[in-house]
């Protein structure tokens, strides 16, 4: 008797936990990598979370996917497969290869996913022209170098080579760049990963003793070794997408911004209005506000002499009143 | 060096198995309900999550028969006395060339190509252990050292090689090389999962490996010597050939894991796609006492253990190092009792 009266207590206990509702969201942040200490990827989150609070019921959860890619693919599947989430926010160019197989095995998720480009019909992407904010740090590169009379050379350290690297941020540089100095070259060199602070620092200092005056580092937290190279060289460093000023105040003399958290409200917004198209890729770039150079702040102002800031922010407005332009260039697929 | 290796007495070891498994979990549990913002959610998918749908039943399964593999790779080298801590460069090893094979072949081999690809993996793997092996036979170099050194080095190696004009694939913005042509796939199971018909290879090899260490004088040698060395050396063991063919063989089976994992899961060398098979294979080999038969059931329960923890972090309430720190805990109590039981 007490030890039936036990199973069934037991099994009502079991029934319940089983029957405990997951709690539920409308709208998975999938972050391919750490959330904090990552400028892009918490204004992701910011964007979307302000769009939602907009929307009454309407419910966020944000996953960190760690930082091995490999993985990626398996938790995109395991979120979708929950059945949670009526769209899966993301953003990275590789997220469109990764999340195509999740679609095709479940074909009513929806992806919305920044900084990426493809015409996947479960897919919005929106991708940034990268060519024009790689110009811009380019010119600014240039007109530093001219004025400080260095050898006429700019170097670019990357995490990896990528297509949008290889296509249009080392091409968009040389372009700033050569605008300044027709026969400036740019020195390119790659970390192979996009945290090792110490090879970032060691490339970074092979470029300055062959007399570089500016930097461009785009390798993630490898980027701190090239700052830590140019303050031990008395050089300078431009900073790619996100308020770098403060990293190291008089050696980051340049920075430029996407407004991840602008496009992904944006998005988010429309989602949830119902207005959101699928299959359709954005590209937007300077004009369109969503990349821009921080010359307002003190830091710039104060860092730059007026020689290099007035002609430097001539170049900046040609490109947010749309009357210079440059394409992006973009998958063929 | 002392190794870990099944208790005279069998219930023994597996009780207190069992009761540090026990704690560990009773501290997960507690972490969970402690730090989750709605633990009866979290607790839910902890439990119920690794098999809550095909998708994840198909995961744990296919993860679990890789730690099949390098669980009895680690319980093999242990066996015999020899620490092989190298099983990370040895899948990765073992990956790429598999890679290269089925890259490299004509698609029309088809299974014979597939055989060929894996075989090429083991090869890989067994060379990579062998050397250590062969380090120690000739200079008695510590294979503790050697193979943890080898592995340290091929792993970057075979990263700056994925990405080359050999293997890379043009125009993704992974770090991975090409896809293998779909001839030499192994066939998926339980889609969209990640399992595949190789993975059923592993039952068959714990079997065969469970037969030959307990059960003929081969595997007899091979546990004398893991007890006492001097010993197998006095009854006129030939101390070269049993440093490399423990080592060589546990590099094998890692291979053989790198070779799945490319052939049946990514269909390409993605970096990073083994991280951390080799060390969960030790931990597994501790978990099982180095005993191939108990390595089947310690890898499922590993495995189990590593998605459940990774279906709570999927629930958005804790960041994505938990998952680690769930198999640290269960590590460090599992751990625990085998230092405690020596002293």
């Amino acid at each position: 008797m007490r030890s039936s009266r036990f199973a069934l207590v037991f099994a009502l206990l079991l029934a319940g936990f089983l029957t405990t509702p997951v709690f539920a969201a409308t709208i998975g942040v999938f972050i391919p990598g750490a959330l904090q200490g990552s400028p892009t990827y918490e204004l992701l989150d910011a964007g979307v979370r302000k769009a939602a609070a907009e929307v009454p019921g309407i419910t966020v959860k944000t996953i960190e996917g760690g930082f091995n890619q490999a993985q990626w693919g398996e938790q995109i599947a395991a979120l979708v497969a929950s059945g949670e989430y009526k769209w899966i926010v993301t953003s990275n160019p590789a997220m469109p290869e990764i999340c195509t197989p999740v679609a095709q095995a479940y074909p009513a998720q929806r992806f919305i996913i920044l900084e990426s480009w493809s015409k996947n019909a479960s897919f919005a992407t929106l991708s940034y022209n990268h060519r024009e904010l790689a110009f811009l740090h380019g010119a600014l590169a240039g007109l530093l170098t001219q004025s400080r009379k260095g050898a006429a050379v700019a170097g670019l350290v990357a995490g990896q080579e990528y297509p949008d690297m290889n296509n249009a941020i080392l091409p968009g540089f040389r372009e700033g760049f050569q605008s300044i100095l027709p026969a400036g070259k740019v020195e390119f060199r790659v970390v192979g990963n996009w945290y090792d602070a110490g090879k970032g620092a060691e490339l970074a200092k092979n470029l300055f003793d062959q007399n570089v005056s500016v930097v461009l580092p785009i390798a993630g937290g490898a980027g701190q070794g090239v700052i830590s190279a140019a303050k031990q060289a008395g050089k300078s460093v431009l900073w790619y997408d996100t308020d770098g000023y403060a990293l190291e105040k008089g050696i980051v003399v340049g920075s430029g911004v996407i407004r991840q958290d602008t496009a992904s409200y944006q998005l988010v917004k429309k989602a949830l209005a119902g207005t959101l198209e699928y299959g359709k890729p954005l590209v937007v770039g300077v004009k369109e506000g969503y990349l821009d150079y921080l010359t307002s702040l003190p830091a710039f102002v104060s860092g730059l002499p007026a020689a290099i800031r007035t002609p430097f922010e001539a170049i900046v407005n040609q490109f947010r009143t749309g009357k210079k332009t440059l394409a992006m260039p973009l998958p063929t697929s | 060096m002392n190794l870990p290796r099944a208790h005279a007495n069998p219930l023994i070891g597996l009780s207190s198995t069992l009761l540090a498994l026990a704690v560990s979990l009773l501290a997960t549990v507690v972490l969970l309900v402690v730090f989750g913002s709605h633990p009866l959610s979290a607790l839910r998918s902890f439990f119920v999550g690794p098999f809550s749908s095909p998708l994840a039943w198909g995961n744990t399964l296919n993860q679990s028969s890789l730690l099949v593999l390098t669980g009895l790779a680690a319980s093999v080298a242990f066996g015999a006395g020899a620490f092989n801590l190298g099983g990370e460069g040895q899948v990765y090893l073992g990956g790429l060339a598999a890679l290269a094979a089925a890259l490299f072949l004509p698609p029309v081999w088809g299974a014979l190509g597939i055989l060929a690809a894996l075989v090429s993996g083991m090869v890989a793997g067994a060379g990579l252990g062998a050397v250590s092996g062969a380090l120690k036979a000739r200079w008695q170099a510590d294979e503790l050292i050697t193979t943890f050194l080898l592995s340290a080095s091929v792993v970057p190696v075979v990263d700056s090689l994925i990405t080359s004009p050999l293997f890379g694939a043009a125009g993704s913005f992974l770090i991975t090389s090409r896809k293998i042509p779909q001839e030499f796939w192994l066939p998926g199971l339980l889609a969209p999962s990640n399992l595949h018909w190789g993975a059923l290879l592993t039952l068959p090899l714990a079997v065969v490996f469970g037969v030959l260490v307990n059960s003929t004088p081969w595997g007899y040698r091979l546990r004398l010597l893991g007890r006492n060395r001097a010993f197998a050396q006095y009854t006129g063991l030939s101390m070269a050939s049993y440093s490399l063919l423990p080592l060589g063989l546990s590099g094998a089976l890692h291979g053989l894991a790198g070779a799945l994992g490319v052939l049946g899961t990514q269909h390409a060398l993605v970096q990073g796609f083994s991280s951390g098979w080799g060390w969960n294979g030790i931990a597994v080999a501790l978990i099982a006492r180095t005993n191939p038969w108990a390595v089947v059931p310690a890898a499922l329960l590993f495995t189990f253990l590593d998605q459940a923890s990774r279906m709570v972090v999927l629930q958005g309430q804790f960041p994505f190092q938990l998952s680690a720190l769930f198999q640290a805990a269960i590590l460090f109590f599992i751990t625990a009792q085998i230092v405690r039981r020596r002293s």
